[in-house]
């Protein structure tokens, strides 16, 4: 029988026979290679130092794949790692499940596993245990990635919607809007070229940092989809308290507001994937900017502002530029260009 | 029905221009804007561009302007 | 910038304080109404002094017919439904364009130009392009559809809901409505028409009508003359966005619009009939009129009894005052353009409650 020199994944690939054996063999376990995933056992057994965990899961279906800034592949262990970071946990091992369209090119999951890899090994986060199913062409908008995660709580952390009071103040660790208007700006019903990248990168090192050397962390969020604003909408309604923030302290590039006007969206409501809004008691402020200030992905925090009693309606509130005043709405889910 | 940005002129073919937004770049047409030429800044509605800015005016009142002007690249290319 | 702000906000105060009345602005079109609600505008307007968000988002006051006529092409194997985003969610009878993109035949355009193209990557697909807008955005469908008729892509169409605006100014101040003190003319619209165009309002009218771009800053100078002429009892027109607006406007746009199009009756939704305040394709490009292509004649709907935006529209009663409010109409499930806008009087009341809404 010929042996063709096969580039595509083929639906045997997920029928857990040779084909499958070899892509497990041949192209993930090099890329993550550990320990534990290295026994392929059904289940992955681990030891951990403690009873106290934290367990997240998530979806990863973005579009394009590769992105300025990242992939699929790097999003799909940032974006689990840092639910970990905010709940205050150490991720120790995440889980990866990839369902992959007959047809997807060996040639682009080597580079989408490449990342994973070395976001990981980064991270100092084992994927150990894993899944690869194979759909026919079209089913799965070429891969689709899940991947869950154990992180170890920290001891000193303290987190709550029922620690959060008036007067605590929040933080942000940095610009905001640049991984959704990147992704944006590569799809294709809207492609333009743009100096726009991925904020895409793993919190998990400064905010362990924060939670270990500070003591009035009450609240940490990533605003991943629906933004800041769906961040700070869900707080204000889990602990009933208004939030008020203000426009000129928040940190977004000129690039990304540009793009933003052209298409008519609010940068408030754009995803982020390497942010974390922190809610901070009044005296813990100083340690928390001086400990993000030092660390490269804190570099450009900022305080945004502050909990305030709730009147009849908890809201979101931004004191606009020019001393304004306007409620911050709950994001629809989903931003579309506008012409008006 | 009125959603338009100020941009520059760095790329113009016939009626076929690139406009540049603070490192965006957009495709847009000049078709109801013959008078537009490579290094102009224009008002981008829709995928057209529908006025010429006048820089010294837009300067009074359009914050934007200040910025682009801080940021400016040279105009690229004429191709074609 | 704050001080100009703070010279503008003056002149609003003054002049309320002079008039001893509440003085209303309606501002006419959506990216206006938008930009003062982010920029929370209205916050800083002294109490007298109320902002009326009209009939200015092309997209909200589109005739549920009209969107019905949408979805039932959208509904066709043998259609491409090519819109602004702006569209997508407004509802029609029983759907909307959002529910039926799961279709894949529904697709969103940032351009006029997208949607030709789109038809000449499909030539086995009638593309269909939702063309809607005021005079900012009809240029820009007039400028394809000649293309369309120069390049023979004969499987391209445009259903023409562009609307006008100084005709829907004019229905609102001839309606016996005397609650509406002056205008604050959209700037881009301007930019097209000229703000020569709202000479009438200010002659036949006796409102002052001032043209104003969309930054903040923009907006309060835009109000604080208002005010100053307001309260000097000369209204005048005057523009205040030199930077892009001229008295004549843009005469090759205009050219082009008037070669391909002309001003029909047409139906808004929350107001009814509105003379000449609609652009149909001319018999020349009617090959291109999907109205014509596929046999439909746009249908007003019947409002459903009850729904009284164009009241609130114009400042005549508050949303509470409406029997559907809160019951038939709700964000989820809208009838009327101020329930449909996300920044529309009634959703904003509705979300908010009286003391946000303003």
């Amino acid at each position: 029988m010929t042996k063709t020199k096969n580039d595509r994944i083929l639906l045997a690939h997920g029928g857990g026979g040779q084909l499958t054996d070899d892509l497990i063999h041949r192209h993930i376990l090099p890329k993550l290679n550990n320990e534990t995933l290295s026994e392929l056992g059904d289940s992955a057994k681990l030891n951990l130092a403690s009873k106290s965990l934290c367990f997240t899961t998530d979806s990863y279906v973005v579009k394009p794949l590769f992105f300025n800034g990242g992939d699929i592949g790097k999003l799909a262990v940032c974006g689990t790692v840092n639910d970990l970071a905010v709940a205050g946990s150490r991720p120790v091992a995440l889980s990866l499940s990839l369902i992959i369209e007959d047809g997807f090119e060996f040639k682009l999951l080597d580079k989408i596993l490449d990342s994973i890899g070395e976001t990981a090994r980064e991270n100092n986060v084992n994927i150990v245990t894993g899944d690869t199913k194979t759909v026919e062409a079209g089913a799965a908008d070429r891969i689709f990635i899940n991947t869950a995660g154990i992180g170890i709580k920290l001891a000193r952390a303290d987190m709550g919607h029922d620690k959060i009071a008036v007067g605590d103040k929040i933080i942000i660790n940095g610009y905001i809007g640049d991984h959704g208007m990147t992704v944006i700006s590569q799809r294709e019903d809207i492609k333009f070229q743009s100096q726009m990248q991925s904020d895409c990168a793993p919190l998990a090192g400064l905010t362990c940092e924060l939670l270990e050397n500070t003591s009035g962390i009450k609240f940490m969020r990533d605003p991943t989809r629906g933004g800041l604003a769906a961040s700070l909408n869900e707080i204000s309604r889990g602990t009933g308290l208004s939030i008020e923030i203000r426009e000129v302290d928040i940190p977004i590039r000129p690039v990304v507001q540009a793009a933003a006007d052209m298409l008519g969206f609010d940068v408030l409501t754009i995803a982020n994937e390497g942010k974390f809004i922190a809610i901070v008691s009044p005296e813990s402020v100083d340690d928390c900017m001086r400990i993000c200030k030092n660390h490269p992905l804190g570099k450009d925090a900022k305080v945004i502002g502050e909990v305030c009693q709730g009147s009849d309606v908890p809201l979101v509130e931004l004191i606009t530029q020019i001393g304004g005043k306007r409620i911050i709405q709950m994001p629809y889910g989903r931003e579309l260009p506008r012409i008006c | 029905m009125c959603l338009a940005i100020p941009a520059r002129i760095v790329e113009l073919d016939g009626d076929k221009a690139v406009v540049d937004a603070m490192g965006n770049r957009w495709k847009a047409k000049t078709t109801l804007l013959p008078e537009a030429k490579l290094g102009d800044l224009v008002l981008i509605h829709a995928g057209f561009a529908i006025s010429l800015v006048d820089e010294e005016e837009a300067k009074k009142t359009w914050q934007l302007i200040a910025e682009i002007n801080d940021f400016q690249d040279t105009p690229d290319k004429i191709s074609g | 910038m704050l001080d100009r702000i703070q010279k503008a906000q003056s002149l609003c105060n003054t002049a309320c304080k002079q008039l001893a009345r509440q003085i209303n602005i309606m501002e006419v079109c959506g990216t206006h109404t938008v930009s003062i609600f982010r920029n929370g505008i209205r916050s800083t307007l002294p109490k007298e002094l109320k902002l009326l968000s009209g009939p200015g988002c092309p997209v909200c006051v589109t005739d549920q017919g009209y969107i019905d006529i949408v979805l039932q092409l959208a509904d066709r194997d043998d259609c491409l439904i090519a819109t602004y985003g702006d569209m997508i969610r407004v509802p029609g009878k029983n759907s909307s364009l959002e529910r039926k993109q799961a279709k894949a035949n529904v697709k969103v355009v940032l351009s006029s130009e997208d949607a030709l193209q789109l038809a000449k990557d499909n030539p086995e697909k009638t593309v269909v392009f939702v063309a809607v807008g005021f005079e900012t955005t009809a240029p820009a469908t007039a400028v394809v559809v000649k293309e369309a008729a120069q390049q023979a892509v004969d499987n391209f169409c445009i259903l023409s809901g562009h609307k006008l605006v100084t005709p829907a100014m004019r229905a609102l101040l001839s309606a016996k409505n005397d609650k509406i003190d002056a205008f604050l003319c959209p700037g881009h619209v301007s930019v097209i028409i000229g703000y020569g165009a709202f000479t009438e309002i200010v002659e036949d009218f006796n409102r002052p009508c001032v043209v104003a771009g969309f930054g903040p800053m923009q907006i309060m100078e835009g109000l604080g003359e208002i005010c100053r002429q307001l309260e000097s009892g000369k209204p005048e027109l005057k523009s205040m966005y030199d930077a892009v607006v001229t008295k004549e406007g843009n005469i090759p746009a205009q050219k082009i619009v008037a070669e391909c199009f002309e001003a029909v009756d047409g139906y808004w939704r929350g107001l009814g009939k509105i003379d000449k305040s609609t652009l149909k394709l001319k018999e020349k490009y009617s090959r291109f009129d999907a109205f014509t292509r596929f046999k439909i004649k746009e249908i007003p709907t019947e409002e459903k009894t009850g729904c009284r935006c164009g009241e609130v529209l114009c400042g005549l009663i508050e949303p509470t005052e409406c029997g559907l409010f809160g019951k038939n109409c709700t964000p989820q499930e809208p009838i009327g353009p101020c329930m449909v806008s996300s920044e529309g009087a009634c959703a904003a009341w509705f979300k908010y409650g009286r003391k946000r809404a303003h």
